[in-house]
């Protein structure tokens, strides 16, 4: 095909960020034998669009904005043929993840984030996973910078709400109860 | 320096936080990344023909979900109102081939979609914003501003005529996605109680709730819309 685009800038763009787009879809997806196939959908949407392709300091995020619509759209498909409504990786309990005694009960901190709603957790989940800032979120979920921080604190609210209200978050009810006090 | 008790909670849920960049880089082929897209653009008659197959039977597989049967969608073709709101299907061109994505039905699709597929801004002789088509389910494809004039028509498909079959089926059907939406494993029988008191509360009549799929008391409830028998099936899946 005449319109290939740059190798060079292809593979630049794979040896930058394939490893951080591995881990954003492997903390979203529960069979991780799915991640690659995501990856290598987003990375070849990526191609695709590759006259969009942003500055290099916004190119990371805009990779996270595919992979989240690619992450997404294989969940609505799914659902769709299971008759299933979307359930993630919080609904599992995590590989190898133990609760010790500095650390919260990973089970209890799923059951209690599932409660949220799906909205809430998916912008919490850009915040301290990724930890990018509001602009990028922004241009993820596809709203306002303004929403953004709406939403981040309802999400934070819903949350504590949830923790104070489940009789069974112990640990986890310490803490936020601490930090509230302080 | 301050503790955020929120960071703690999420990054114990991160399944990553233990694995390094080298780790992860070992666990997957990113060699693998660097051909795929070469080999989709190299070879069309072959990746892309795949591709473009597979993603219009996953569009029409998802169309079975929602439809049951094939006179069902004979009808709904004859048709100018949207028959089902549940979803619609926004396209990455002006062609049923493109990249389809489907999502829950909004007020201003062409709005929506030109956002979501990061349309180009028409061309000086486009028509229109876009086109809103309806598929053979009755549910609506959305299509970016084209050169062709009456794309609906040229793709074999009814052109949308701005009105909803039933505004009433419609308010219930995008209740009931939003309740999915939020209560994700809820039991079947709360889910039940949920759906019947919607359809009510929309004036929706002659429509019926019935359960299948698993009974156990663990199993969480989803939604499918059977449209030719007017039934909403909560169906049971094992979390």
């Amino acid at each position: 095909m005449s319109d290939a685009p740059s190798d060079a800038e292809y593979t630049r763009l794979v040896n930058e960020h394939s490893r951080s787009i591995y881990r954003y879809v492997m903390r979203r997806l529960t069979d991780w034998s799915s991640c690659e196939d995501v990856v290598s959908e987003t990375f070849l949407i990526a191609w695709r669009r590759r006259d969009q392709l942003p500055p290099r300091d916004r190119e990371l995020a805009w990779l996270y904005a595919i992979a989240f619509r690619v992450i997404s759209n294989q969940r609505r498909a799914r659902d769709r043929r299971n008759r299933l409504t979307v359930r993630i990786a919080l609904e599992r309990k995590g590989n190898d993840l133990e609760a010790t005694d500095d650390t919260f009960d990973v089970e209890s901190v799923m059951k209690i984030v599932k409660y949220l709603r799906v909205d809430d957790r998916v912008i919490l989940e850009h915040v301290y996973w990724e930890r990018l800032t509001y602009r990028e979120i922004a241009d993820i979920l596809g709203i306002s910078e303004n929403a953004v921080g709406i939403r981040i604190n309802r999400a934070k609210k819903s949350l504590k709400l949830i923790i104070d209200q489940d009789s069974d978050s112990g640990r986890l009810s310490e803490i936020f109860g601490r930090e509230t006090e302080q | 320096m301050t503790h955020d008790p929120f960071e703690e909670l999420f990054e114990s849920l991160d399944r990553t936080r233990d694995l390094s960049d080298a780790q992860i880089g070992a666990m997957f082929s990113v060699e693998h990344l660097y051909d795929v897209a070469r080999v989709q653009y190299r070879e069309p008659s072959v990746g892309r023909m795949r591709k473009r197959l597979w993603r219009r039977a996953s569009v029409i597989a998802s169309v079975a979900v929602v439809v049951v049967g094939t006179a069902a969608a004979a009808i709904t073709l004859s048709r100018g109102p949207v028959q089902t709101v549940a979803e619609m299907t926004c396209f990455q061109g002006d062609s049923l081939r493109t990249t389809p994505d489907v999502v829950s039905y909004v007020a201003n699709p062409l709005a929506y979609c030109s956002q979501l597929m990061h349309w180009p801004p028409p061309a000086k002789k486009a028509h229109e914003k876009g086109s809103l088509c309806l598929l053979s389910d009755g549910s609506l494809a959305v299509f970016p501003p084209t050169r062709t004039s009456k794309l609906c028509e040229s793709l074999g498909l009814t052109q949308f005529n701005g009105h909803l079959a039933n505004p009433d089926l419609a308010r219930f059907q995008i209740a009931a996605e939003n309740y999915f939406a939020v209560h994700q494993c809820e039991s079947l029988d709360s889910a039940r109680q949920a759906m019947r008191r919607l359809l009510s509360a929309d004036g929706v009549v002659g429509w019926k709730v019935r359960l299948t799929g698993s009974n156990s008391p663990r199993a969480c409830a989803t939604l499918a819309f059977l449209l030719n028998s007017s039934e909403v099936d909560i169906v049971g899946i094992h979390s």
